[in-house]
């Protein structure tokens, strides 16, 4: 990492210093600390990997005030998961955009980590996923939450996610009517 | 935190990796959230980049007896697809129903009928779209000087103003032959290399990853296979793209190659499949015609036509209001 030359000696120590730990201290907005190893965090947060290379990360814990100990918990532990486990070849090579390119399969161990978590938890580290620009972790929850709405009817949708039916009757009556002479059965 | 609280951006994200065509619209008739997000411009089409064409069912053939009579039948994909509005009774009016029909190919919302000379007549063609019941006879007057080729098979292509409908397609068969140059009805295929094509060759059609179609000329002997792609601004002409040696991709004996005459609904499902299937010796290779890559390929049951449904479909109820 290239230092900036303008700055004080003392800064430059303490950069030094932190370079030298192998882990990052986050804090959730409710306080909480968390530690990650500074491999994982860089390599799959763009946003944590943007804040170790221009230093500002804090060794008392960094705030990340938008999330809360639960998501971030979660985050940690998968970050940690990830240092852990023999990343695939697909997953090195992932530097396309997000939306256009086909998506990657969630591995086995991946799919377990999001399988145990409640519906709560699960929006709470997609959210979290999105504000740290950890793209495969976005993906894998997002693969997750549209697994759930799999072979389901609409009722059936809305219960599993809790939604609020705001449609009259008439409204319905006219968005089945638009899809109902190529898509489905009068 | 409940999915309502989930910003825009991130549902999209979400209904984006839905398996299905026909799940994602259930998924958009839950609230007007979450149809808005799916009405918006652009996302039905990258749900179809990313998920392929929705196949509403295939067609296939069946030989009845007595032997002589064909059936077409119509096998629907999922449950809610009303069945009976891909029936081909409407072509009964011009005579062109099974069972003197057979069909041949099809292309998006298109499928390609012709009326095989040994049942009496001439050989004749039809382009039809099953759910407006919409068809074109292809074979006018002029063709007439064709009278007596025998075409072993047809393929249905995007016409030249991108992407296939009743007013834009085209029909490519294998007419006749000179060592140089092939003639597909008015389209040229150029050759760059003067180099000859062998004696026995097989057509073939495929779609590459760009969505633009390519046409595949195959020497049986020695399996030289020549890719053509649509010159850009070039009309019906058509230009050799690649050349791929398919004698050093294919490790199995023997020397002969052939086109599978059936094709796997797996590999045609899919949008920009860029897959070809060739047979050696009963075997059958899927060759990817961009990557070089081989794959032994399972041997499907029967030629099936996939028939795709109308995409995007129009969700304009219910979504006016709701646009900020």
């Amino acid at each position: 990492m290239e230092v900036d030359k303008g700055k004080g000696e003392a800064e430059e120590t303490r950069k030094v210093a932190e370079a030298d730990r192998d882990t990052v201290t986050l804090k959730s907005s409710d306080g909480k600390l968390f530690e990650v190893s500074k491999e994982a965090a860089a390599r799959l947060s763009t946003v944590l990997a943007g804040m170790i290379a221009g230093g500002s990360i804090d060794d008392n814990g960094t705030d990340l005030k938008q999330i809360g100990s639960e998501a971030l918990e979660n985050v940690v532990d998968y970050c940690n998961k990830h240092a852990n486990s023999i990343p695939s070849a697909a997953l090195i090579s992932s530097s396309i955009s997000f939306n256009t390119a086909p998506f990657k399969e969630p591995e086995e161990w991946e799919r377990k980590f999001v399988d145990r978590l409640s519906h709560d938890a699960l929006f709470d580290l997609v959210e979290a996923a999105n504000f740290l620009g950890m793209e495969r972790l976005l993906d894998v929850t997002c693969h997750k939450i549209s697994e759930m709405m799999k072979g389901k009817s609409p009722d059936q949708i809305r219960e599993v996610f809790n939604i609020k039916n705001d449609y009259t009757k008439e409204e319905l009556e006219e968005i089945r009517q638009e899809l109902a002479w190529a898509f489905y059965d009068d | 935190m409940s999915i309502d609280a989930i910003p825009d951006a991130i549902l999209e994200l979400i209904l984006l990796r839905v398996d299905s065509h026909f799940c994602l619209l259930d998924a958009s008739s839950t609230c007007k959230r979450w149809r808005r997000v799916v009405a918006e411009a652009g996302f039905l089409h990258q749900f179809c980049t990313l998920h392929g064409p929705p196949v509403a069912g295939v067609y296939y053939q069946r030989w009845d007896w007595p032997w002589r009579k064909r059936n077409i039948k119509f096998q629907p994909l999922s449950p809610a697809i009303p069945r009976h509005r891909y029936s081909l009774n409407f072509l009964k009016s011009i005579n062109a129903a099974p069972p003197n029909w057979r069909i041949r190919d099809s292309r998006g919302t298109l499928l390609l009928l012709d009326l095989l000379p040994d049942s009496g007549g001439i050989w004749d063609m039809v382009v039809c779209d099953p759910l407006t019941q919409r068809y074109k006879r292809v074979l006018p007057a002029p063709m007439a000087v064709f009278a007596g080729y025998h075409s072993p098979i047809e393929y249905l292509v995007d016409g030249e103003a991108g992407g296939i409908g009743m007013s834009n397609f085209r029909v490519v068969c294998l007419l006749s032959l000179n060592k140089r140059t092939a003639e597909f009805s008015c389209c040229i295929l150029q050759e760059t290399k003067t180099k000859e094509w062998g004696s026995k060759v097989r057509l073939g059609v495929t779609t590459g990853r760009d969505g633009e179609d390519r046409i595949v000329v195959l020497s049986v002997a020695g399996g030289n296979m020549t890719v053509f792609v649509r010159l850009h601004g070039g009309g019906c002409e058509w230009t050799a793209e690649k050349t791929i040696e398919l004698l050093s991709l294919v490790p199995w004996p023997g020397t002969y190659f052939i086109l599978a005459p059936f094709v796997d609904l797996n590999a045609t499902r899919r949008a920009g499949a860029a897959l070809i299937v060739v047979m050696k010796c009963d075997q059958s290779f899927s060759v990817d015609i961009e990557t070089n890559e081989v794959e032994r390929a399972r041997q499907p049951v029967k030629r099936a036509h996939p028939c795709e449904l109308p995409w995007p479909p129009t969700l304009r109820a219910c979504t006016q209001l709701l646009n900020i």
